[in-house]
């Protein structure tokens, strides 16, 4: 058992680039493991007396569902944002820790963060503060609304911001109101929308020599994914509906019930051939050679309903029509495909292994891309990292003395397990599988396959 | 910003893209500054023919969408069968080549990964495509709808009752253009100092990877996530009737409901039995009825901005036509003037994503006719074919 994942000592594209990650829950933090994925140092600075909302709660699946003890450090969701980073633990309210912090930004390439502006500003750590004594610093801040506009000081976290950008008026059941879809959309957008403004910004250092400010503002990332509206809003032609499941481009798309429990298949006829396809393939279920689409559409739901969704899907597949088995996690664990190419990272968590989301592509070239090592501890590396921006023995003694350094939490009671069957009654979750070691062992890579 | 190189100024980009997705990233690409030429078979991109159309000139008229997709770039009509080593030899000018959004791309251009980065040790080579390029399920058909599907987004989409939803539009070029405009630029980073690289994107696994709580609930807990049940809490985040449209309210430790009770000028909100995400589950009928009374007559955005300069985490569900006119986006000026006139009027879309202190985004020219650079480009070709398809 070890802290770093099996590959990780392949250099990637960005070996040398330091990051100081100041931020906290999904979005930034996101970025900054897929920065350490693709070979960067980050080093993660977290407060003695405020846990990220992925290390305990809600938000935090710790491992076995287990409580207590140190059940910050082994929650799956902080270890999938966090992954490959190192942890110091640094009391920001003391003036003692913001210089700590000054010294460690000056030796850095980036720093992200996403505190409410008037943090920084009360600090005087703005990026042009920082720049004074490290020109070549880039810096990301990832706020609701950005940092100008009538709206920049209103709060916000992705679910509150989804409505208002603009996707949750096209998304629904036909007829049905809005609906939002999906864990927290913007933040996986600010995420890489983040880390394609660092990249241009670093590309652009190698010119200029200097580091640039990134003012990352989620709202108006929702405008981006609708263009489909914005046209037809400006044509003033009709504006796309909420109609579930149908798509622009196909004759029909659905999903349909499969056999078994919460199984279905989505399906899309695109054109003439694959319809022809359908209608041969369901030919039991119908009254004639001709059927209009809603007698095809009840008449696949009659064929799918009597085999696996992966099944149907083979079958539909294999005569030149797009469907695909609406997969849950296990499913993906157990997926041939995602196996093929490794999708899952596989980090070792408090002696036992446990499947993260990888990145999804395969890399080829004499770097690597993968997750280098599960996320750190509560405070990890402290020394290593106080050590690095020289200071002393006595030094770091005496930071942790005035609790400007600590090695576990302050005043935090340890999370405490979740009442699982209370959430699966309250149906957040359908149920609590009993067979995940089995399906994580059938699923995990032989060792020599890498 | 003040002027500075822009960040991929001299690279060059070649696009072998049909779709969305790929054409987002190479435009990104384009945004930042690289030399993007998007090289299409004689018949070109099937976004080409979508409509609605944009007035370019008198008796010109060009797809809107495909126009969003493709600014900042030139564009070259090749034969792939007789036109091959004209492609060979427009690839060793370029740093970057981006291939999709079909797997059947690489055949229609008679590729293979493996000889193009032989041939091209230097070059970042990208494919980005709805399984990816190797492994069992590489040939498979798919829509936006069977991506959402094989990635485990749908399974929780939606509600309980009822049965698996996806995201509104085309959601999979985003999350997959996105992902794509930036691995090239570490990769491109990256090849300075070790070389080029062959990066062989899945759409299914970028919309895959945003499942970062769902997957551990699974793995650590064996917690399997589903639709959303119909009575849950409805002050966390899903939309609320509001005078002519719905509003958003969530309630957190940092934002107690007694603010929001406050700010409605209904006490009966506050009352203990709506204390906790929990108790306003078991009682979401009256709490929704309170809210459908207290905002009656009320316009979502000044609900939305009333609460927000409350401290209240709040939203309201906006079109695309409130977007187009929201005083915020404007003041960060978001959107810009496209090419021509749509409807008889000037047109915008969204162009700032992020905005770099020193470095900004211009649309430079609007995207290419097919063949339209063919003989600048490539001479020997562009005098067989001649620009003028749509």
């Amino acid at each position: 058992m070890s802290r770093e994942a099996a590959g990780a000592d392949v250099p990637g594209p960005l070996a040398g680039l330091k990051v100081v990650d100041l931020s906290t829950v999904f979005a930034a933090p996101y970025m900054c493991s897929l920065l350490s994925d693709l070979g960067a140092e980050v080093i993660k600075v977290e407060p003695p007396s405020k846990l990220d909302q992925t290390r305990g709660g809600a938000l935090a699946p710790a491992l076995g569902n287990e409580g207590g003890g140190d059940g910050w450090n082994w929650s799956g969701s902080f270890h999938s944002l966090n992954r490959g980073k190192r942890s110091l633990v640094l009391d920001l309210k003391q003036e003692t820790g913001r210089s700590v912090l000054r010294r460690l930004i000056d030796t850095a390439d980036l720093v992200v963060e996403n505190f409410t502006p008037r943090v920084l500003r009360g600090w005087g750590m703005t990026h042009a503060d920082l720049v004074t004594t490290n020109p070549r610093l880039i810096m990301l801040s990832n706020t609701g609304y950005g940092a100008t506009g009538p709206w920049s000081g209103f709060k916000a976290q992705g679910t509150s911001l989804e409505s208002t950008m603009g996707l949750v008026e096209y998304s629904g059941y036909p007829g049905d109101k809005p609906r939002k879809v999906g864990q927290s959309y913007p933040d996986f957008l600010a995420a890489w929308t983040g880390l394609y403004a660092i990249l241009a910004a670093l590309e652009e250092r190698h010119r200029s020599g200097q580091g640039q400010w990134i003012d990352l503002g989620m709202y108006q990332l929702g405008p981006v994914v609708i263009p489909e509206a914005l046209i037809a809003a400006q044509a003033g032609s009709e504006q796309p509906s909420r109609r579930g499941n149908a798509e622009d481009d196909t004759l029909l798309s659905d999903v349909f019930a499969c056999q078994g429990v919460e199984a279905w298949v989505a399906v899309a006829i695109e054109d003439d051939a694959a319809r022809g396809q359908v209608v041969e393939l369901v030919r039991e279920h119908l009254s004639g050679d001709d059927p209009d689409l809603d007698e095809l559409a009840r008449a696949l739901g009659q064929w799918t309903s009597s085999r696996s969704p992966e099944d149907a899907a083979q079958a539909l597949q294999s005569h030149g029509v797009a469907a695909a088995a609406v997969a849950e996690v296990r499913d993906m664990l157990l997926d041939p495909q995602m196996q093929h190419r490794h999708f899952f990272d596989w980090v070792d968590i408090k002696g036992v292994t446990r499947p993260i989301p990888g990145t999804p592509y395969v890399w080829t070239g004499s770097t690597a891309v993968t997750s280098r090592a599960r996320g750190p501890l509560f405070g990890e590396d402290n020394d290593v990292v106080l050590r690095s921006v020289g200071l002393t023995d006595e030094e770091i003694e005496t930071l942790r003395r005035d609790a400007v350094v600590v090695d576990t939490p302050l005043n935090i009671a340890p999370p405490r397990s979740k009442d699982l069957d209370a959430l699966v009654r309250a149906g957040v979750y359908r149920e609590i599988a009993t067979d995940v070691d089995e399906v994580l062992a059938q699923a995990r890579p032989r060792a020599d396959e890498g | 910003m003040t002027g500075s190189a822009a960040p991929l100024d001299g690279v060059r980009v070649v696009e072998l893209g049909v779709g969305l997705a790929t054409p987002l990233a190479a435009r990104m690409l384009g945004d930042l500054g690289a030399d993007v030429i998007k090289v299409e078979t004689l018949e070109g991109d099937r976004t080409r023919s979508v409509a609605p159309f944009y007035r370019a000139a008198e008796d010109d008229e060009r797809s809107a969408l495909f126009e969003y997709l493709n600014y900042n770039k030139r564009g070259v009509s090749l034969d792939p069968g007789a036109d091959r080593g004209v492609l060979d030899e427009l690839l060793s000018t370029a740093q970057v080549l981006l291939i999709g959004d079909d797997f059947a791309q690489l055949a229609t251009w008679g590729l293979d990964v493996g000889e193009l980065r032989a041939a091209h040790p230097d070059l970042v080579i990208e494919t980005l495509t709805p399984y990816g390029i190797t492994g069992p399920k590489a040939a498979w058909k798919a829509t936006d709808l069977t991506m959402q599907a094989a990635s485990g987004l749908l399974s929780f989409g939606g509600n309980a009752e009822r049965y698996p939803l996806k995201r509104g539009l085309r959601q999979s070029t985003f999350e997959a253009g996105l992902t794509a405009a930036y691995v090239a630029e570490a990769a491109l980073l990256g090849a300075r100092e070790h070389g080029g690289t062959v990066i062989d994107i899945s759409i299914v696994e970028c919309i895959a990877s945003e499942l970062v709580l769902t997957i551990p609930e699974y793995a650590f807990t064996g917690a399997v996530s589903t639709r959303r049940p119909t009575v849950i809490d409805p002050l966390s985040g899903d939309p609320l009737p509001a005078g002519p449209g719905y509003v958003s309210a969530q309630i957190t430790i940092l934002t107690p409901i007694s603010n929001l009770a406050d700010f409605i000028g209904d006490q009966r909100l506050a009352e203990p039995q709506y204390a906790t995400p929990e108790a306003r589950a078991t009682h979401a009928a009256e709490v929704a009825e309170i809210f459908r009374e207290a905002l009656a007559d009320v316009q979502p955005r000044d609900f939305f901005e009333g609460a927000s300069e409350r401290g209240i985490l709040a939203g309201f569900v906006q079109t695309a036509d409130q977007l187009l006119e929201c005083p915020h986006l404007n003041a960060r000026e978001v959107f810009r003037t496209m090419p021509g006139t749509l409807n008889g009027r000037p047109w915008r879309m969204p162009a700032v994503t992020a905005s770099l202190s020193r470095t900004g985004v211009t649309i430079r020219r609007a995207a290419p006719l097919l063949g339209e650079h063919t003989s600048e480009l490539v001479p020997d070709v562009g005098s067989r074919t001649e620009a003028g398809a749509r």
